[in-house]
């Protein structure tokens, strides 16, 4: 840093793929390279940043089923962090996750369990349904206890999250237990409430009913994407009055064309081989979750009412909104994505289809980075939600082959998150001028008081 | 774009090339897969860690750690060794039994060893179906050896010395779950303290948990309670939780698994030894059998015949422990090595 601050030739440069790229990718740009000082400070070896990080990357991207594993790991975050993006437009500091994750999978491993004849297009939802609801609860309670008693939400979570690990772990040594396992977890789940893994497929769409689980599916979504598309003016004026003939009609359409069609045609040919054992369609959900997210924040009325509790409850109470029925309905979604979460790693990832003792190793306080940096885009959080699974998985790899400790990631996710939340520090590494309006942004959450 | 990909290939042809270099020689690599404790937890890893090192240093092999962050992350653990082309895997611990043999039966031409783990007779494993009759045999396992541990053994000599200090008479232990290697501590312990002494009272309590030590605590007052005046702490944490209760009323106690007068300073000065089971030397063995290419799939079982389990030193409590006691001991120990004596465990 010792060049003159006033001549650094690079500064246009670095404005312009500063502005193009965006804050966040410049931090991360900028986190990675400090970290590749640490490594070579620490290992006094010039070679050893760049191996670490071509292990990084190979393991993360081009090893057998390293990308496959790096999309298990990003799920669970795609969720939480949306389901933290949520809580924090509506001015609310979500830091409870965590313990939502925990209480979602305990409320899907129960539900999974309590029986064995139910056909999967009834007990799959229902298990999912469960944990999500389980999670919801576990926000929503919070959410109420901030309105009626001023409790901050930032507190009560947090004790939340003591509360749901403790319980957890009770229910699982405890009253859930399976008898037959000397392993300390839950029973497995039924197979019929089991997430399948894409490698599966094929093999699930025989069964009739499965076929028709995922044709209803689609034919929901298509019904729900041409009803958006039919209120662009253009659309609304051509289709007049046939509009709900069009909604309904090609959603039929297309749940007809998938309940005959998916079987044969995975049947005869499916990509999804070996290489991707452990990839789950929790992957879809994930993704269906974050269009779902964006769609209810920005293009709902009960999305901008959080929205606008969010940027000023006075504002929004003039307006004669109900804050708390608002800040409960924040939480509840934000807790239910959290539960949700918890939900597909125990019907998807966990080798059992149990519930085991110490589940998770901090997924919900990795999320909060992440929607950090994502700044609570829904598609943005899809990116950095790949990128903190990318560089989860891949970190094994890099230590196996550079003998890099794999704690250096979480060095440089600190350092970028460091460096979003302060985009100053940035700005000043690289002499770029602050762009006019930055700084009006809402806030993220509110303080103790509001 | 055209040139971004020829860089792209390149590289990879370079990456190839160097990986192919390395596959050439004839050192094997192993990897171990710690289980969520980690390579520092002062006990199973840390022992299983140090033994795969040893051989390792030995034999001049590559020898690498994974520590899992959770029990999702186990089979993709044991995949990042096995698709870096690993010779053998170390599982460490019975929570990896299912995914160890899941990968057991991916990689069939890959050595794999797990510690407390016997896949057969065991029901209800997803390892080999309940049909087989052996499950490493015939059961899909043919590259698996399971490192056993005959905790009775050592359980015994604890018990022969606990009896011998015993000034009421009255021994007990405060166990944890009761799963087969616990239970082969306790019936041991107990049928130790009789051997020395026919009267002896023994009183044990399995609390359903390894991590409680004020349950662990609260069970060992209340036998000091019926006269109790040495505790064997035989599950983890809630194991740990009756040596307290032993310290805090001037009593004794014997530890589990390891020395834990180096791990456990706050009782150490009340504690008599530790039945030690040595996964270290477990996994030396083991390793020795793939460098001499006599490993064997199976259970390959430690007592103290081959060293892999054994009482820990006295330490502190050596000048306190009558020669007669230490003497009754070794006989036990010499008897059970060479067969006179039995621990009285059924399986």
């Amino acid at each position: 840093m010792s060049e003159n601050r006033k001549t650094n030739p690079f500064a246009p440069f670095l404005s312009a793929l500063g502005r193009a790229l965006g804050m966040p990718a410049l931090a991360l740009l900028t986190a990675f390279i400090i970290g590749a000082i640490v490594i070579l400070l620490t290992s006094g070896d010039l070679l050893a940043a760049p191996t670490a990080y071509w292990g990084l990357i190979r393991g993360a991207l081009f090893k057998q089923r390293g990308l496959s594993e790096s999309l298990v790991a990003s799920i669970p975050y795609v969720l939480l962090s949306l389901g933290l993006s949520v809580g924090f437009k509506s001015g609310l500091f979500n830091i409870g996750v965590e313990g939502q994750f925990y209480i979602g999978a305990l409320c899907a491993a129960w539900a999974g369990q309590i029986t064995t004849g139910l056909p999967a297009i009834i007990h799959l939802p229902l298990a999912l349904l469960a944990g999500a609801i389980g999670g919801a609860i576990w926000a929503g309670v919070p959410g109420y206890l901030k309105m009626r008693t001023g409790a901050h939400e930032v507190i009560s979570t947090m004790m939340m999250n003591y509360v749901a690990f403790r319980l957890t772990e009770y229910v699982i040594t405890d009253k859930l237990r399976d008898v037959n396992s000397t392993t300390i977890q839950t029973p497995s789940v039924s197979p019929a409430a089991e997430l399948w893994t894409f490698a599966a497929i094929p093999q699930r769409l025989q069964d009739p009913l499965n076929a028709l689980g995922v044709a209803l599916v689609l034919a929901l979504l298509t019904a729900l994407v041409v009803r958006a598309l039919a209120d662009r003016p253009d659309w609304k004026a051509k289709l007049g009055a046939r509009r709900g003939l069009a909604i309904g009609g090609s959603g039929l359409l297309a749940g007809l064309i998938a309940f005959v069609a998916l079987p044969l045609l995975t049947n005869a040919w499916w990509p999804f081989t070996d290489a991707y054992d452990r990839l789950h369609t929790g992957l879809i959900m994930a993704v269906l979750a974050a269009v779902g997210v964006w769609w209810l924040m920005e293009k709902t009325t009960p999305g901008f009412e959080l929205r606008t509790v969010g940027a000023n409850p006075n504002a929004a109470r003039y307006a004669g909104m109900n804050i708390t029925r608002n800040v409960v309905l924040a939480m509840a979604i934000s807790g239910g994505l959290a539960g949700l979460a918890g939900t597909i790693e125990v019907l998807g990832v966990s080798i059992c289809r149990c519930l085991p003792l110490f589940f998770s190793s901090g997924y919900g306080f990795d999320s909060i980075a992440i929607s950090l940096l994502a700044r609570n885009d829904p598609f943005g959080i899809l990116a950095a939600s790949f990128l903190f699974g990318a560089m989860r998985n891949g970190a094994d790899l890099m230590e196996l082959s550079s003998g890099v400790s794999k704690y250096i990631i979480s060095l440089i996710q600190a350092l970028a998150l460091l460096f979003v939340a302060a985009p100053a520090i940035v700005r000043w590494m690289y002499r770029m001028k602050a762009p006019a309006g930055e700084e009006k942004q809402a806030p993220l959450t509110r303080g103790w008081g509001g | 774009m055209k040139k971004v990909n020829l860089l792209l290939v390149l590289v990879m042809i370079a990456a190839l090339a160097l990986s192919a270099c390395g596959g050439g020689s004839s050192k094997l690599k192993i990897g171990l897969v710690t289980d969520v404790g980690g390579v520092n937890d002062k006990s199973f890893n840390q022992s299983a860690w140090a033994g795969v090192e040893k051989a390792a240093k030995e034999f001049g092999w590559d020898a690498q750690y994974i520590e899992s962050k959770q029990p999702t992350d186990y089979e993709k653990n044991i995949d990042q060794f096995a698709t870096e082309n690993y010779d053998v895997i170390v599982t460490v611990g019975f929570m990896m039994g299912d995914a160890t043999a899941a990968k057991a039966k991916q990689y069939p031409k890959i050595k794999f060893a797990i510690i407390d783990n016997a896949y057969f007779p065991t029901k209800d494993s997803k390892a080999c179906d309940d049909t087989a009759k052996d499950c490493y045999a015939d059961g899909g396992l043919k590259n698996v050896t399971s490192l056993m541990f005959q905790e009775d053994q050592v359980g015994f000599l604890a018990g022969v010395l606990a009896g011998g200090m015993s000034k009421t008479g009255t021994i007990c232990s405060v166990a944890g779950m009761e799963i087969p290697p616990v239970v082969r501590f306790v019936v041991g312990y107990q049928n130790g303290a009789k051997w020395i002494k026919p009267e002896t009272n023994t009183l044990n309590v399995y609390v359903p948990s390894f991590i409680d030590p004020a349950k662990g605590k609260e069970t060992g007052v209340s036998m000091i309670g019926q006269g109790c005046d040495v505790i064997f702490g035989v599950g983890g944490n809630t194991g740990n939780g009756g040596l307290l209760a032993a310290k805090e009323a001037g009593l004794m106690g014997i530890g589990v698994d390891v020395d834990q007068y180096l791990t456990y300073a706050e009782v150490k000065d009340i504690l008599l030894t530790s039945a030690a089971k040595n996964v270290d030397v477990a996994v030396y063995e083991y390793l020795k059998t793939v460098k001499s290419g006599a490993v064997k799939a199976g259970i390959n079982t430690a007592n103290v015949q081959n060293g892999g389990v054994g009482l820990a030193p006295y330490h502190d409590m050596d000048s306190k422990i009558p020669a007669e006691v230490k003497t009754k001991v070794d006989e036990a120990l010499k008897g059970l090595k060479d067969g006179s004596i039995k621990t009285g465990y059924q399986p």
